[in-house]
């Protein structure tokens, strides 16, 4: 291959919807742009590679094109639904009734740059800092947050509260914002029912709920010395803030629907498959393996 | 069905790992399947971690089924594929403060282990169905990942040619010579014990010479028997003439030597932190479970001497509680996915 550019070429997601998109498809629509070029249908504009259409605009689909079908509640259990590739809803009893075609479509980003920390690593950052070993983040009804040991805490500056989600062993949290938040940096998180039903997070399977604020704080010292439940909830809690995240229900939307690329220009680094890999298992941008990356695939790239 | 076993080996390392991936193959096909074992190589300083990883997501795995093992062949892409996890990368998890282990508290080491945890974890989920070769593989995973898996127990290598012998006057200790096996113990148990048992530690390793000069400094050139690489044949020769297996290595995951020793008709004495091996021998029943020192070890040692009828009462318990396993219900477990 000879010449062209070094930018991968976008593949074509048609867009079927009949109408306006959804308005809860918009946050999905914005994260898909990075990956392939969302448009309407066109037969000016070539095929798509595949299709994300509602039950009305499903005839307009391509004969043979793989379909994400963006459903509503009375579309569950029709053929469309049933032949989808992919089920993607902003309802979650439609997403659960697709069972592993389902994506859910969320409207918010709580992940971005927020990255898991596991309770045993999280154990090893408070003893490297003289962290007391069961210290723990705690949102006070209305505002403000207190930091530290069970029964010795105290009040953390607002702009700390990020950097303790991600070193403390347990969070106590009722607003459903923060909630997301403790959730995407894999905390621990003790919270209420109201506030775990409005980010549909399922105790005690996510999150630990409790209805008093010492009922949460007994749960959440609790937490402090269970490992076993602390890793569990760590990582279940974190599921549930990714699935809340558009960015990462596009991506992935494309890797479901095989959305890369097919012959690229040039494989360039980094490689928009190997980049979407990186991606999906969770790499930061600074990662040391992008340079192990960079550094294997830089030859191929210039290679005549 | 056409099935595909994933591993990873570090070349030229050749331990448990390697052998659990050739046998599964081998059952694989003795049940009528096709059946092909793909290795890569794998790094395990925190330097080229992620490596191997990322190259398992590359490789084209066309057949029915792939069945994953150990760190990183679990990153395999494959629309249908099982976990039968031996093990992660230790060094990074529960092994993360040893001595041999390049991980530590600071900032980089922290992120890896962070980032290396989010990626097991997705890789892991991918799969069907989790199982692992053991309790303690499956505690980890529990402990370090909040993931759920099932202990799945298969037969050890040689099960079928292994046999009961005399009760001999020589201890047995079959094992890698490496810092995590603690071969040095049998040695040393040895010079506590007030009976005149004998010592054969068959197996090679890194701490041959450390081992060589352990048992001149304790003048026990006549009574320990550094036997190096043994054959099959021999080995089970050594297990059926022993009077017991001493086999007290470090967190173990599994374990073979227990189990071999265990359809010899053997006892083993093991130490309370010895991992796996702590599934299968029970204190007083078909081996000792003692607190790991030299001096513990040779009085087990003592005990069994003075007493061989002890030790082919512990050694049949032992071959009982073995009796059970074969591998055609990990098989059949793998294949449902």
């Amino acid at each position: 291959m000879t010449g062209g550019s070094s930018e991968p070429v976008l593949p074509l997601l048609g867009l079927a919807l009949t109408r306006r998109p959804p308005a809860a498809a918009l946050p999905l629509l914005v994260g898909l742009h990075e990956w392939c070029l969302p448009a309407t249908l066109d037969p000016a504009a070539g095929t798509p590679r595949a299709v994300l259409a509602t039950a009305e605009g499903l005839h307009l689909a391509p004969p043979g094109v793989t379909v994400a079908f963006w459903a509503e509640a009375a579309d569950v259990g029709s053929d469309a639904f049933k032949a989808a590739t992919v089920v993607v809803s902003d309802d979650p009893a439609v997403v659960d009734a697709a069972g592993e075609r389902g994506l859910t479509a969320p409207t918010g980003r709580y992940v971005g740059n927020r990255r898991p920390v596991p309770p045993f690593v999280r154990e090893r950052l408070r003893r490297e800092r003289d962290i007391a070993a069961d210290a723990m983040l705690e949102r006070h009804e209305g505002d403000g947050w207190s930091f530290g040991r069970p029964g010795a805490m105290k009040p953390l500056a607002n702009d700390l509260v990020e950097t303790a989600m991600g070193a403390v062993a347990a969070v106590i949290v009722t607003e459903p914002g923060w909630l997301l938040r403790s959730l995407a940096w894999g905390a621990p998180t003790v919270t209420s029912a109201a506030a775990a039903a409005a980010v549909g997070a399922i105790a005690p399977r996510e999150v630990i709920v409790g209805e008093t604020i010492r009922a949460r704080m007994a749960a959440a010292t609790a937490l402090t010395t269970d490992p076993l439940e602390a890793a569990r909830l760590s990582w279940a809690g974190y599921r549930r803030a990714e699935r809340m995240d558009a960015v990462r229900a596009a991506m992935t939307l494309i890797d479901r629907l095989g959305l890369l690329p097919l012959e690229p220009p040039r494989p360039a680094p980094p490689l928009p498959s190997i980049e979407l890999e990186l991606r999906l298992l969770g790499t930061p941008g600074d990662a040391h393996v992008r340079t192990r990356l960079t550094e294997a695939t830089a030859r191929l790239a210039t290679a005549p | 069905m056409d099935v595909i076993v994933c591993g990873a080996q570090v070349p030229f390392v050749r331990g448990g790992a390697e052998l659990l991936q050739e046998n599964l193959v081998t059952a694989l096909r003795a049940e009528g399947h096709r059946a092909e074992l793909v290795r890569l190589p794998v790094a395990w300083e925190k330097g080229r971690i992620f490596d191997a990883a990322l190259a398992w997501r590359m490789v084209p795995l066309d057949c029915d089924l792939v069945i994953t093992t150990n760190f990183p062949s679990y990153y395999a892409k494959h629309p249908r594929k099982v976990s039968w996890l031996t093990h992660q990368h230790r060094g990074a998890y529960d092994a993360a403060d040893a001595t041999w282990s390049d991980i530590g508290h600071d900032d980089i080491s922290l992120e890896t282990q962070r980032l290396l945890t989010e990626w097991d974890n997705r890789a892991l989920e991918e799969h069907s169905s989790i199982y692992t070769i053991s309790q303690v593989v499956t505690d980890r995973l529990a402990r370090f990942n909040g993931l759920r898996s099932t202990p799945l127990y298969h037969p050890a290598p040689l099960h079928d040619a292994l046999h009961e012998g005399p009760f001999g006057d020589y201890v047995f200790s079959p094992t890698r010579l490496e810092n995590n096996k603690r071969p040095q113990l049998t040695v040393e148990a040895l010079a506590h014990c007030s009976s005149s048992v004998r010592g054969v530690v068959a197996g090679r390793g890194s701490m041959q010479d450390e081992l060589h000069a352990i048992v001149d400094r304790a003048g026990l050139g006549d009574r320990v028997d550094l036997a190096g690489f043994v054959s099959d044949e021999r080995l089970v020769e050594l297990y059926a003439g022993c009077l017991a297996v001493v086999y007290p290595p470090a967190d173990e995951d599994y374990g073979y030597v227990t189990l071999q020793a265990f359809k010899a008709g053997k006892p083993v004495i093991t130490a309370k932190d010895s991992g796996g091996v702590l599934e299968w021998v029970e204190d007083g029943v078909n081996g000792f479970v003692t607190d790991g020192s030299p001096e513990a070890i040779g009085e087990a040692i003592d005990k069994l001497a003075a007493d061989p009828s002890l030790a082919a009462r512990m050694g049949a318990a032992g071959r009982d509680r073995v009796a059970g396993l074969s591998w055609r219900p990990v098989v059949d477990k793998l294949l449902a996915g």
